[in-house]
């Protein structure tokens, strides 16, 4: 198909200030749906990248995809904004399972698309953790040390780090910044979540999803392309293949 | 009785079991045996009921930091001369009823039942008090009453919250008609507080239509909706103009019949409300627009995401959590994940063109350009009150030079102490006083003949130059000095050395 010049540029436009923010605004919105080349242009574009966008009446998102696509912030990055500076990958690995709970705790039912409850408590969030990962020590041993030597799975390593965590820091008055405890880990945790406009804080140690943190579950995770086999989508990874294959 | 009356029957069934649903924390409190220190039982519904009432009088106000504390001490007020108890208990009780109504775990409260008309197991989810507003400071939360807590509200008044605002608009009126004027000005804050909620109510629905239409039906459940709201705010949008038009008449009549000389009160009551009422009807004539939008892009747009949107229903705690911890999955699957919802990646580069770039060049300066806070080098040629000020700060450095000389002063304060016992008080009620010590703190050290103040020409240089060989020494103290209303200063520490 020939484009014009003048529809690659804006295009290009739309898609630099997408690379450049992760977000466009309404006006954005406008463009994109407005023209067809436009749009089919910016979706091929996304296409190389890796990304997705997702669009809503208000905003497009650029979604990176997959484990390819270069737009995603590296392990450093959230080391160094984030992380204290003797952190190792396994607090990365952490702070995305304490994550991914988060949002687990807020979509838990089939019944509805809408969250099931308007805010979390910091320590139920740990507590909800905490039964993930007993969930996880309930593997046996041996078989996990036997998979993750196949596939370098670190699942011992997130273990190890909750389990040498207390719960509270007791010595210390804030349950913050740099003591090692799990409230400061989760603290941690909220700051990035924070950052990245996933979470809002209510007061009185409560937190809230986003509106952006739901459109992306709902309109990512629902999407019926992404949902069949959601993991094995995201991940590129059919386990029994792989086995089958050793 | 025919199927076709059964049908009658339980239509809407749902609805209906909403309604009661809403009284259910209610009677939860009911359950709770509180009693207070002689053993009476404290009728915790009746509080319950109350706390609602007291938020909705604070949203009322538009008083939105209403927390534990603000509840305790209404409760206080109203009940202590029912029941003996001490203050904590107050605060234990607020903290109860604020727990019912918005339980701690973070789920909305919830109310299982059959449903008739359905022949199915169903459960309502409803919220009657949100979180508003914090404090980082003391770490406090402020509630508000959320939608069902207004419904709630309403729903004990025997009217429901969608007629709400017509009936306040019927109601104004004829408190106009009246001349109740005090009740026709709350009832415009109600209905201030209708279109808020609202608003509100839009704005979830927005959200709502934005994240999720999943199939052909629920699309067309929310153009339904939309246009259902969309008409009775039109509805609504004519009866205002007809009350503004009815206000101005009344306004007019009472003007007319000079009551704006003889009944002030009631006249500026009347003013208040017309104002009151136009940024009311404003504010709804907002969410008019807001509708039409909603009808044309927002459902539109959501209409098209129906192309790629399919499933029904989805569950990240089932469908995710569960699978990544109990397969277990490798870690990288969780990165995929939570990928989505992070930022995409900047990086930034050096360029090494920047090294042919223009340059910021900059003046190098031996010394900082003074900034000035007045001008005392000023050549005007306001002669007389040049002259005046000079004597005037000669006549100062006189009085502290003697000060020093007596008693050793060392701070402004005590100087203006010295001068409160030789009854000189006025001199620092004037500005020239305050101007005098700021000048010479920015130019302390002083020393005679240092500063290029030549005896006569300048406003200082008199001042200065009795002095003599001495050095005046400034600097700033820690508290603020307000002797006299008009001028505050901050205390000096003054010293006087020998050169």
């Amino acid at each position: 198909m020939n484009y014009s010049e003048q529809k690659i540029i804006k295009a290009f436009q739309l898609y630099t200030k997408l690379a450049r923010d992760g977000v466009a605004d309404r006006e954005a919105v406008q463009l994109y749906r407005a023209d067809d080349e436009i749009r089919g242009l910016l979706e091929m574009f996304s296409q190389e990248v890796d990304a997705v966008v997702i669009s809503t009446s208000e905003q497009l998102f650029l979604v990176p995809k997959t484990k390819l696509s270069f737009f995603h912030v590296s392990n450093d990055w959230i080391k160094k904004n984030f992380l204290r500076s003797s952190s190792t990958n396994g607090d990365i690995y952490l702070l995305y399972f304490s994550t991914i709970i988060l949002f687990g705790s807020f979509y838990d039912t089939y019944q509805s698309n809408e969250p099931t409850r308007q805010f979390i408590r910091l320590d139920e969030w740990i507590r909800f953790i905490q039964e993930r990962i007993d969930q996880l020590k309930s593997h046996d041993e041996e078989e996990l040390k036997e998979v993750e030597k196949e596939f370098s799975y670190n699942w011992r390593l997130i273990i190890e780090k909750w389990d040498d965590m207390d719960d509270i820091k007791e010595t210390v008055k804030k349950q913050s910044g740099n003591t090692i405890s799990r409230l400061s880990f989760i603290d941690t945790v909220k700051r990035f979540l924070l950052s990245q406009q996933l979470i809002q804080e209510i007061g009185n140690d409560e937190i809230t999803l986003t509106e952006k943190a739901k459109t992306i579950i709902q309109r990512f995770f629902m999407e019926i392309e992404y949902n069949k086999g959601i993991l094995e989508f995201i991940y590129g990874f059919d386990r029994r293949d792989e086995r089958a294959s050793h | 009785m025919d199927k076709h009356e059964l049908k009658e029957i339980t239509s809407g069934y749902r609805e209906r079991m909403r309604r009661l649903a809403l009284f259910d924390p209610l009677f939860e409190l009911d359950r709770k045996r509180e009693t207070d220190i002689n053993q009476n039982t404290i009728d915790m519904k009746g509080l319950g009921l109350l706390s609602l009432l007291f938020f909705f009088e604070n949203k009322l106000l538009r008083q939105y930091k209403t927390g534990v504390k603000e509840l305790a001490s209404f409760l206080k007020s109203l009940v202590s001369s029912q029941y003996v108890l001490n203050d904590a208990s107050y605060e234990r009780l607020a903290r109860t009823i604020i727990q019912t109504f918005r339980p701690t775990t973070g789920r909305k409260r919830d109310y299982s039942y059959f449903n008739w008309e359905e022949q199915r197991e169903q459960f309502i989810e409803y919220s009657i008090l949100k979180a508003n507003a914090f404090d980082l400071k003391t770490n406090t939360q402020y509630y508000t009453l959320d939608e069902d807590g207004l419904e709630l509200v309403f729903a004990t008044k025997e009217f429901y919250s969608e007629f709400q605002l017509s009936i306040n608009q019927l109601m104004l009126r004829k408190q106009l008609d009246k001349g109740e004027f005090k009740g026709a000005l709350r009832q415009i804050n109600e209905m201030r507080i209708d279109v808020e909620s609202l608003e509100e109510r839009m704005n979830k629905l927005k959200h709502e239509i934005q994240r999720s239409i999943v199939s052909e039906e629920t699309f067309e459940r929310y153009k339904q909706l939309l246009e259902d709201i969309y008409g009775r705010l039109i509805r609504e949008d004519e009866e205002f103009k007809e009350l503004r038009q009815f206000v101005k008449e009344t306004r007019e009549r009472l003007f007319s019949k000079d009551i704006h000389k003889k009944e002030v009160k009631t006249y500026e009551l009347i003013v208040k409300i017309t104002g009151e009422l136009e940024s009311v009807h404003y504010d709804h004539s907002r969410l008019l627009d807001k509708t039409l939008s909603m009808k044309n892009t927002t459902l539109l747009a959501a209409q098209e995401s129906l192309y790629y949107t399919g499933i029904q229903s989805f569950n990240f705690d089932q469908d995710i959590v569960s699978k990544i911890v109990s397969t277990p999955l490798p870690m990288d699957a969780m990165k995929g994940v939570l990928h989505p919802f992070l930022q995409v990646e900047q990086n930034v580069q050096w360029s090494p063109l920047t090294v042919f770039a223009e340059q910021n060049i900059s003046e190098e300066r031996e010394e900082k350009v003074e900034q000035s806070f007045l001008s005392v080098l000023d050549e005007e040629p306001n002669l007389p009150y040049r002259n005046w000020l000079k004597a005037k700060f000669k006549e100062l450095m006189q009085y502290y030079l003697l000060a020093f000389e007596e008693e050793k002063i060392s701070t402004l304060t005590q100087f203006m102490d010295y001068l409160d016992r030789n009854s000189l008080s006025s001199i620092y009620e004037q500005r020239y006083f305050y101007d005098f010590w700021i000048i010479l703190h920015q130019r302390s050290p002083i020393v005679n003949g240092e500063l290029d103040e030549e005896e006569g020409k300048t406003l200082l240089g008199d001042a200065i130059s009795l002095l003599e060989t001495k050095i005046l020494v400034i600097q700033e103290g820690n508290e603020i000095i307000n002797r006299y209303s008009r001028y505050s200063i901050q205390d000096m520490e003054i010293t006087l050395e020998e050169n």
